[in-house]
């Protein structure tokens, strides 16, 4: 038997707007980890997108009455996400935070600890392909977040979340055609960066 | 299909939603063109490595945090609710009351039930409004008892308020010899003038000196000038096409914007065959690198002052908007502002890849990565930018700068994307080959 088609968002906005707060729990279990990755992506560190990602939903409750439906659910969270991520850039020097791929700290060897990455969920490839994987994984996300920041939020909606074309050029506030050269000029960026890594990525497809 | 057409439906390919007449039309263009299969191979190696973008499972804390949250503001919604839902109606009192009193007991008890509901506030307020209306209207249109309003007699024929309409619109000309906007009156007392004072000193030199002035006046600051060589490029072929025409030579930072009317004018040259440049407009870039329109809008040839109404207005949104970005970006740059100005280029490459001036720009941002450091990133654009001929040689003398920095071997740049990118342009300005 095959599941029930799940709640649309907007169906749990109207609940939790009815006092059913379980309704909104459905609502961010949906959408918590595309959030975070999409907000932990772009602003490098980790304590922050925690933050960032915790203020999103927090906006979401406070204003979900207000919330008239003339865009999706979706779109509405990932705009304020986005407008989040956006001011922080702003107060944030131009530099790099600590990357996701350096050890962790608290080793007393200097580091020679576990990555964030290396906690990542869904490895799936025999033990002697597993460094290589990792390896790879970990340039990935370097290489997604060294995009441009227009490439890279286009890309990490369309990647994270299956975002229609249209739904991004409605949260990003261009023409649709522009966010298809940028996810194009993401694609190609990430397949230059990755080029060293070009035979493992054929075997992959 | 041109590249330009084949790379726009490339990505929806890849994603799996182009239409199947589209992929029909799409596949037949991969099969005859090399550079578009390329371009496919990298989106579909990019789409590969993408699926493998590593996810991060959020701090559980977050999801707590929230919910508590949630449940505070949920309990405050359903109150809100049950609010906002219609009373029910309570049942009606047992009749046994009644009977004790008379018929007029009843009657008072309806008043008294409906003096304590909220139909009786709402009915009172409806009473208020409309008795302060009644008698506010009438104070409102009635005999005023103060000065008259200035209003003149006569209606105004434009304009929100007749006292601010002039008595007559003056009739404004062009000066002929100034090139200034003035009242019809001051040409004619200088037209007198003149016939009265005798010939004037040679024309020529008088606006020679004239243009020279406004010139500088309008003009730019020499900063962006020295280094924007599309408009020195545009200046020189001005000039050479003036000289070769017998008029007056432009003196140095002059402009045809600046002169005064000399007469007929012989017409620009069309961009297209500008000597400087000799670039068509090539694909994806439609202005096409040096050509006169683009970042200055327009160029119109004008024979005669009285065709400033002809030049057409850039629109803010589809001109302006690139042409500031770019010249943000380019002060950001000059400022130290690095980090700004990179991301002020990446935005005007990302959002307006159809600018005349993107393949410049790409330049100028490789400069600005190689100054902050990230060398990669300047190499990157510097093989972009050298795809396009116009800054070919450019791009390719500062990635040689790049290796002989880095000590590295000097790379091959890819030769189907030159000659690809240098057939395109000659296709869309020659009448088309078809494939």
């Amino acid at each position: 038997m095959s599941g029930t088609e799940p709640t649309p968002d907007e169906e749990l906005l109207r609940r939790f707007n009815r006092g059913d707060a379980r309704a909104f729990e459905d609502l961010m279990r949906r959408y918590q980890r595309p959030i975070y990755n999409f907000v932990l992506r772009s602003v490098r560190d980790t304590e922050q997108a925690a933050e960032l990602t915790q203020e999103t939903f927090l906006r979401v409750v406070a204003r979900s009455a207000d919330f008239q439906g003339s865009s999706k659910v979706s779109t509405w969270i990932y705009t304020i996400a986005r407008n989040l991520c956006i001011d922080t850039s702003r107060k944030m020097v131009f530099r790099r935070h600590r990357s996701l791929d350096q050890p962790m700290g608290g080793d007393a060897d200097g580091g020679e600890g576990p990555t964030l990455l290396d906690r990542v969920a869904g490895a799936e490839h025999g033990a002697d392909r597993r460094v290589i994987g990792d390896d790879v994984k970990s340039r990935i996300a370097a290489a997604v977040e060294e995009l441009p920041e227009e490439q890279r939020e286009v890309f990490l909606m369309r990647e994270l979340d299956d975002m229609p074309f249209k739904e991004i050029a409605d949260v990003v506030g261009v023409p649709e055609n522009t966010v298809k050269s940028r996810m194009r000029y993401a694609l190609e960026r990430l397949q230059r960066a990755l080029a060293e890594y070009e035979d493992y990525a054929k075997e992959l497809g | 299909m041109d590249c330009e057409r084949c790379e726009s439906l490339l990505i929806d390919y890849v994603s799996g939603e182009l239409g199947d007449a589209e992929t029909a039309e799409l596949r037949a263009a991969l099969e005859v063109c090399e550079h578009c299969r390329l371009t496919l191979a990298k989106l579909e190696r990019g789409r590969a490595l993408a699926a493998q973008l590593p996810t991060v499972e959020p701090p559980p804390a977050i999801l707590a945090a929230v919910m508590r949250a949630a449940e505070a503001r949920a309990a405050e919604l359903a109150r809100e609710h049950e609010a906002a839902r219609p009373p029910e109606r309570a049942p009606a009192p047992k009749r046994a009351i009644e009977e004790e009193g008379g018929p007029l007991e009843g009657v008072w008890r309806w008043l008294a039930g409906l003096l304590h509901g909220p139909q009786f506030a709402m009915a009172a307020l409806l009473v208020l409004m409309v008795g302060v209306g009644l008698w506010w209207v009438p104070a409102l249109t009635g005999p005023r008892a103060g000065p008259p309003p200035l209003v003149s007699d006569t209606p105004p024929a434009t304009g929100p308020s007749a006292s601010l309409a002039p008595r007559e619109v003056p009739r404004l000309e062009i000066d002929p010899r100034t090139g200034r906007i003035v009242s019809s009156e001051e040409v004619n007392a200088a037209a007198e003038e003149r016939e009265a004072t005798g010939p004037a000193r040679p024309i020529v030199v008088a606006e020679a000196e004239e243009a020279a002035d406004r010139t500088t006046d309008r003009a730019p600051a020499p900063a962006l000038l020295e280094a924007d060589d599309e408009r020195t490029a545009e200046a020189d072929a001005d000039r050479a096409a003036l000289a070769a025409a017998g008029s007056v030579a432009l003196g140095a930072g002059e402009s045809l914007a600046g002169r005064a009317e000399l007469g007929a004018l012989p017409p620009l040259p069309a961009p297209s065959t500008s000597p400087a440049t000799g670039m068509a407009p090539s694909a994806p870039y439609r202005g096409g690198e040096g050509s006169a329109s683009g970042v200055t809008g327009e160029r119109v040839a004008r024979s005669s002052l009285d065709d400033l109404d002809s030049v057409p207005a850039p629109s803010p949104d589809e001109t302006m908007l690139p042409a500031s970005l770019h010249t943000q970006a380019r002060l950001l740059a000059r400022s130290g502002s690095l980090a700004d100005a990179a991301r002020t280029y990446e935005r005007l490459l990302s959002e307006h890849d159809d600018y005349a001036s993107a393949p410049r720009a790409m330049v100028e941002l490789a400069d600005v990565y190689r100054r902050s450091g990230s060398i990669s990133s300047a190499r990157r654009w510097l093989e972009r930018a050298a795809r396009f001929p116009s800054v070919a040689s450019d791009a390719r003398r500062e990635l040689a700068r790049l290796d002989a920095m880095a000590g590295a071997p000097a790379l091959e740049l890819a030769e189907p994307d030159v000659a690809g990118a240098a057939e395109a342009e000659r296709a869309t300005s020659a009448a088309p080959s078809g494939e």
